[in-house]
């Protein structure tokens, strides 16, 4: 299956602004932040894991209001990682 | 210059001007007003609760325009520069506060005043100038017309001083416009029509310049909170990143598929990778701030390409990235700075121009006007041609523009033909760039504030920006969400007696503890060292703000959306399926409040706990 990513800020600095990436069936979120570490190195890891300034979000919801790192991906969802957001 | 009162941190003199007469009066403030509604917006609330009879013509004599400062204004606390006016408001007959950042307020708390109220209508053009507790009414007979940067230079220069503060109007509040802004600097306190009561008062600007400082309570105290604000501004994520793009990142809406697009059909606007944060830090000349504010959040944008190159503006806020984006469905950046710009020159508020053209582009696609409405204008949604002329016409009333200058509810209203339904506006004021269906809490907010649909009066910013607050949210859930649109508001009326800004409360810079520190330091009241008392203040001007508007005989009839945002579901992206359930969220909003729940009026005894009594007369 594949998922949508869509990158902000340094994310997209360190990857693309968006892509697919395939993973395989039943992947969690854990999973894909996982192969997006390896693919794009340890900056790109120490910002994923700096919880206190990032957003990560699947369909539109924040993970944490979903099973955090461990809810269920699906083929063609979309996920965002982008850095906190502020005021409007 | 030290001046002062009993309490710190207040002059303890305020200003009246009766224009008509040509007349003023001093009068201090009273130990009561401070200790229940401490300043900024809970003096406006009070003052026009006590001033205006119900009924009043927001345009006439009897409406009054007030101008605010706070007990921390202009004190060496961080982001505490906000300037509050409050007035009935033209556009929606209800209680209004409108808000600026900037230098205004510091500066006028410097000349001498905590609050200036000026009622009446003055016979020919005329501005007011305070200065160093001195003040005079001056001709603006040679300043009527200008746009509101040669009206402020004007002043400087007639007075002969670069650094006096000006708030005024330009071309559309002089001719009335529902939605005018009252502007200071390239800043705007720009909802609900504060320019348009100035320009029916003959009133084109205020100056104001000063050298005083009042006494605070316990200096030393004070400035250990103020070092504890800036070590927590120092540390506090959001804020650094808010220090880097500010509010010019449309993005975050977008991933949440509530960015109102096509007159609030749907949430995500086609191309919108046009318009992120990344294309604008592409076109940020330098960094703005406000007044003692470390965060410098805001920004001068420059276009450098396309068809609007060479176009500038201090901003454009997010407010501003969407109202000429979402709302016609386009994604030209450049245009976007362009309509800014013009807003601020002709005195407009950049949310209601946007909608209410959005409007109109509706309109026009379903066939209920027609080019020969539109000055022969083709509103096709995307088409980006009309956009300027449009904000020309509604500000100098031409045309189609006059029409339009009513804001959306009157002009449906005169439309006909079934244009309400597409009037996207609660109490007269037009929705901002938040889609309800796609965040519960702050849609509760827009539905419900007195201002009409104010996202400043309660930002849901657990449900868009994840904040953990008093916990984090679920944004689609409804249950509990009464309590989390009290809290939101109840803590946004709290810190805006300060004036805190209201970038710092969604961000949580400074918490109730915090707040409560300074101003108790500040003034001395006891009580303010409370949390509990800060709460109970700000629930107490919430309240006064509803029971005004129950005066002028608004209730729950008026707290209602469109059915757009209530029966129908969003068509599409991450927030796809998702209605505004007024049904259930309403009542659970005023069983938090303690409001009856047939009319939303609030009961006797919330009144009476609140120290509201005088509201039952």
């Amino acid at each position: 299956m594949n998922v949508n990513v869509l990158f902000f800020g340094r994310f997209r600095e360190l990857a693309v602004r968006d892509r697919l990436v395939p993973l395989k069936e039943g992947a969690r979120l854990a999973d894909l932040l996982e192969q997006l570490n390896q693919e794009y190195g340890d900056e790109f890891r120490n910002e994923v894991n700096n919880k206190e300034q990032v957003h990560i979000l699947v369909n539109g919801q924040f993970h944490n209001i979903l099973e955090d790192i461990n809810t269920q991906l699906q083929d063609g969802d979309v996920v965002v990682l982008m850095p906190l957001a502020t005021g409007g | 210059m030290k001046t002062g009162s009993k309490f710190g941190g207040y002059n303890n003199r305020i200003l009246r001007v009766n224009l008509t007469n040509r007349t003023f009066r001093e009068e201090t403030l009273s130990e009561e007003l401070i200790h229940d509604y401490a300043g900024g917006r809970g003096f406006g609330a009070k003052f026009l609760y006590d001033d205006l009879k119900p009924g009043i013509d927001p345009l006439g004599e009897k409406n009054e325009i007030i101008s605010l400062t706070g007990p921390i204004t202009g004190t060496t606390a961080q982001a505490f520069s906000r300037w509050k006016v409050t007035f009935k408001s033209p556009l929606t007959g209800a209680y209004f506060t409108s808000s600026a950042g900037g230098h205004f307020a510091p500066e006028q708390k410097a000349a001498g005043f905590d609050v200036i109220i000026v009622d009446g209508v003055a016979d020919k053009p005329v501005y007011l100038w305070v200065h160093d507790g001195k003040y005079e009414l001056r001709d603006a007979g040679y300043l009527w017309g200008l746009d509101t940067d040669d009206t402020q230079a004007l002043i400087r220069d007639e007075l002969n001083d670069p650094r006096i503060r000006i708030a005024c109007i330009g071309p559309a509040g002089e001719r009335l416009v529902k939605y005018a802004a009252v502007i200071t600097d390239r800043r705007a306190a720009g909802r609900g029509g504060g320019g348009a009561v100035m320009g029916a008062k003959n009133l084109k600007a205020i100056a104001v310049r000063g050298s005083g400082e009042p006494a605070l309570a316990d200096p030393d105290a004070f400035q250990a909170a103020v070092k504890e604000q800036i070590q927590t501004f120092k540390t506090n994520k959001p804020i650094q990143r808010h220090s880097v793009v500010g509010t010019q990142e449309p993005e975050f809406t977008l991933v949440l598929g509530m960015f109102p697009t096509r007159n609030f059909q749907e949430g995500v606007l086609p191309h919108w990778e046009r318009i992120e944060s990344t294309e604008y830090d592409k076109l940020r000349v330098r960094k703005t701030a406000c007044y003692r504010c470390m965060v410098h959040c805001g920004s001068i944008s420059r276009m450098y390409h396309g068809d609007y190159q060479g176009a500038w503006s201090e901003g454009p806020e997010y407010e501003t990235a969407w109202a000429f984006t979402g709302p016609a469905v386009i994604s030209d950046i450049g245009m976007t700075i362009a309509a800014d710009k013009l807003c601020d020159d002709l005195g407009l508020d950049t949310i209601s121009t946007g909608n209410t053209i959005g409007f109109a582009y509706e309109l026009y696609e379903r066939g209920i006007i027609s080019k020969e409405d539109t000055d022969g204008f083709e509103l096709n949604f995307g088409n980006k041609e009309p956009i300027l002329e449009l904000v020309r016409k509604i500000a100098y009333r031409q045309g189609f523009g006059d029409l339009l200058a009513e804001g959306t509810r009157e002009a449906a209203r005169r439309i006909g033909k079934g244009a309400e339904q597409y009037a996207i506006q609660v109490k007269g004021l037009e929705l901002p760039a938040y889609h309800p269906r796609g965040a519960k809490a702050h849609g509760l907010n827009l539905l419900t504030s007195s201002l009409g649909a104010d996202h400043n009066a309660g930002y849901g910013n657990q449900e868009i920006f994840n904040a953990p607050a008093p916990k984090p949210v679920d944004r689609f859930a409804v249950e509990g969400k009464g309590q989390v649109t009290k809290y939101n508001q109840d803590i946004t009326a709290m810190m805006n007696t300060g004036i805190l800004c209201n970038f710092i409360v969604v961000m949580q810079g400074v918490t109730p503890e915090l707040y409560a520190k300074l101003l108790s330091a500040a003034t001395g009241v006891a009580d303010f060292a409370d949390p509990a008392y800060q709460w109970k203040i700000g629930e107490r001007i919430v309240n006064l703000e509803r029971m005004f508007n129950i005066r002028e005989g608004l209730g729950r009839k008026d707290d209602v959306f469109p059915k757009r945002i209530t029966d129908e579901p969003m068509p599409s992206g991450p927030s796809k399926g998702q209605v505004f359930e007024a049904h259930l969220l309403l009542p659970d909003y005023y069983k938090a409040r303690g409001w009856d729940m047939e009319t939303g009026i609030p009961t006797k005894a919330k009144l009476k706990e609140l120290g509201l009594e005088f509201t039952l007369k």
